[in-house]
């Protein structure tokens, strides 16, 4: 299908995937799957969605920067950013990523010394039950990685170190 | 009898403008909106039957502009001027200046806006009038003397401005090595800010209840109080939530309170629609805070318990009618919740918030009220304050007010633009507003309401789901596979 995008709320990122339109429409949420089994609309704009089998009352609206969503009760708003952003907050030079939210640090794909590029995701964390991907701002060398997996680390907390490449 | 008004111009905008214009007109006079460019589009513009254009460079300050505004008013020949809140509603010069031109200000005269404007001169009266005054110390020019007469009120205590407002000029002061340092900030705030560097020194009451009282007075020295309102829960030194009549307060106190209202304003024989406001401590110990001029953004919940039209009754007053009515008619029933509507991002430290409103759904519910000054499209910009609307309930009482509370705000949707709905669905639902121990502690105190306000985790993906179907392309790509087509249903193009 190929059809990604990417949605933030509060600094927390979320990246979502049409999986399969048939049998049935399957969504991933941050890689994980979700079958969307039957919608309907009243005349009052309100829809009524099935998702996983539970049944959702919903209005929404997609404008080109934010996505407002009202499910049930409660309203939420994201707002459409550049997918390379992945909501951390990058230092003027690029050099350090620190944390958006305080959370535990899952996994780590590369280790001290490694060579990234602009993009590449260097870490898994998990905050608010969600895992969201840290990538590296620019392209480098990693410097330090400031946490081990499993360790937690507070909001605003550097994450990750970058250097500069050497030019020959 | 006197004659009404054959017209009215509300020197406005938004949701008050809309509220005057609505009784206004069943009153049968002809309305006159002003309205700057940005605002063009706005519906009480369009509710008005006659709109004027203001010019101005920045959109607040056309409703600022006194000159302006009165020769559209002698253009247009008109009768009555309603100034509604905030804006030109206590400038005194603004009242003068309408009177001097043979038009009815439907408001106080300029002499009790200028008297109650200031502090200093305010309580004074207060005093005079018998109403209870927190014990304070005023600054004239002697260091030694005042530090030396801040002891006799004890610390912490709170240095004020006389012509303040807003927290501008606002020291507390936890203890005396302090006062000469903090005495010197806010009288050079006070000077920057108001052109005025009197100021005053009160005993620092920590977390009490605000509670004020409508009072109406027709200058012909008939002057009643139409109870109180409790206006506690503030963010940022700002009501949210009013409602009236104030939960867990004593009848003996609450007759107390209204009636030290009624003094003030008898003294000053007031006349117009005003609020004395009081700051209630937990030893039930209730001060004079300051007196407004004008009608108060929550007076909604004083009309539903009450009966009244609190701006039909300062029509008529300013048409020189007396009161028709006496205290002992005006009866408190039920209970009645304003919910303030907010764009802002509560979770953000209540940023303000702009966008568009792109949905609007403002379902009819029995007992639920809406006085709202936008409107589906409309574009919600900085230049002007983050309050868009209100949602007044009415309930037998309060548990059924609140429980009015929640299932509008459940069903209200303003999409596009962020607003505090989460917010206050979250206070209505919890135990401690339930309750009714509130004070104006109560939304720090409660941190929790506002951080876990937002749309639960479990609901994000759902929400996310929701968000990418909503997607022009996702839908036409759903739509194009007939079978899936088939399954979806009635899907919206």
């Amino acid at each position: 299908m190929g059809f990604r995008t990417n949605f933030t709320i509060q600094n927390n990122r979320y990246s979502v995937e049409i999986l399969a339109l048939k049998p049935r429409l399957s969504v991933a949420v941050n890689g994980r799957p979700y079958t969307v089994n039957h919608i309907s609309e009243n005349n009052q704009g309100s829809q009524i969605i099935e998702i996983n089998g539970l049944s959702f009352s919903a209005t929404c609206l997609d404008s080109p920067e934010i996505a407002h969503v009202k499910i049930n009760t409660k309203t939420c708003l994201f707002k459409k950013q550049d997918t390379r952003n992945n909501g951390q907050k990058e230092t003027q030079s690029g050099n350090i990523v620190t944390a958006s939210m305080p959370g535990i640090l899952v996994e780590t794909y590369y280790e001290e010394g490694d060579l990234v590029s602009k993009g590449d995701v260097i870490l898994a964390t998990e905050s608010m039950k969600m895992q969201t991907n840290v990538t590296a701002p620019r392209d480098g060398i990693i410097k330090i990685i400031h946490f081990k997996e499993n360790e937690t680390f507070e909001k605003g907390a550097t994450l990750v170190s970058l250097k500069e490449v050497p030019i020959d | 009898m006197n004659k009404m008004f054959k017209n009215i111009l509300v020197a406005n905008r938004g949701e008050i403008a809309c509220r005057v214009i609505k009784t206004a007109r069943r009153m049968g006079l002809q309305t006159h909106a002003i309205f700057h460019h940005v605002d063009r589009k706005a519906p009480h513009v369009e509710m008005a039957d006659f709109a004027h254009e203001l010019e101005a460079d920045i959109p607040v300050s056309a409703y600022l502009d006194i000159e302006q505004i009165l020769a559209i008013a002698k253009t247009a020949g008109i009768e009555s001027i309603h100034p509604g809140y905030g804006f030109l509603s206590e400038n005194s010069v603004f009242a003068e200046e309408v009177e001097r031109n043979n038009i009815e200000f439907i408001g106080p005269n300029a002499q009790s806006i200028v008297l109650l404007g200031d502090k200093i001169r305010s309580r004074q009266t207060a005093i005079e009038a018998g109403v209870p005054v927190s014990p304070s110390i005023e600054f004239k020019d002697d260091q030694n003397i005042f530090v030396e007469k801040c002891q006799t009120i004890g610390f912490p205590l709170l240095i004020k401005a006389s012509a303040g407002g807003g927290g501008k000029g606002m020291q507390i002061v936890t203890a005396p090595d302090e006062l000469v340092e903090k005495l010197d900030l806010s009288r050079r705030e006070a000077m920057r800010y108001f052109g005025d560097d009197r100021v005053y020194a009160e005993s620092y009451i920590s977390r009490p209840r605000h509670i004020e009282v409508q009072i109406l007075g027709d200058g012909k020295g008939n002057i009643v109080h139409v109870y109180e309102r409790e206006c506690s829960i503030q963010r940022r030194f700002q009501k949210i939530i009013e409602e009236s009549p104030a939960p867990n307060l004593n009848e003996k106190l609450r007759e107390e309170i209204c009636n030290s209202a009624c003094k003030l304003a008898k003294r000053l024989n007031y006349r117009n629609a005003g609020t004395v406001e009081f700051i209630l401590s937990d030893k039930n110990e209730y001060y004079f805070l300051e007196m407004n001029t004008r009608l108060q953004v929550e007076h909604p919940v004083t009309e539903l318990v009450c009966g009244l039209d609190l701006v039909e009754e300062q029509i008529l007053i300013a048409s020189n009618r007396s009161l028709s009515f006496r205290q002992k008619e005006i009866e408190q029933n039920g209970h009645a919740i304003e919910s303030r509507i907010c764009c802002e991002e509560p979770l953000s430290d209540f940023a303000p918030a702009t966008g568009k409103v792109e949905k609007l759904h403002l379902p009819e519910i029995n007992d639920v009220r809406y006085d709202v000054g936008f409107s589906e499209g409309q574009q919600i910009t900085s230049d002007f304050d983050s309050m868009i609307g209100k949602l007044i309930c009415f309930g037998v009482d309060r548990t059924a007010a609140v429980k009015k509370c929640i299932e509008a705000i459940g069903e209200v949707h303003i999409l596009g633009v962020e607003t505090n709905l989460n917010f206050l669905l979250s206070i209505f639902k919890s135990d401690a507003f339930q309750k009714g121990n509130i004070d104006t502690g109560f939304v720090s105190d409660n941190a929790e309401l506002l951080n876990n306000s937002g749309m639960p985790d479990e609901m994000i993906p759902v929400a996310v789901i929701l968000a990418t179907l909503e997607n022009a392309e996702i839908k036409r790509l759903i739509l194009e596979t007939s079978d899936l087509h088939s399954q979806i249903g009635t899907w919206r193009n």
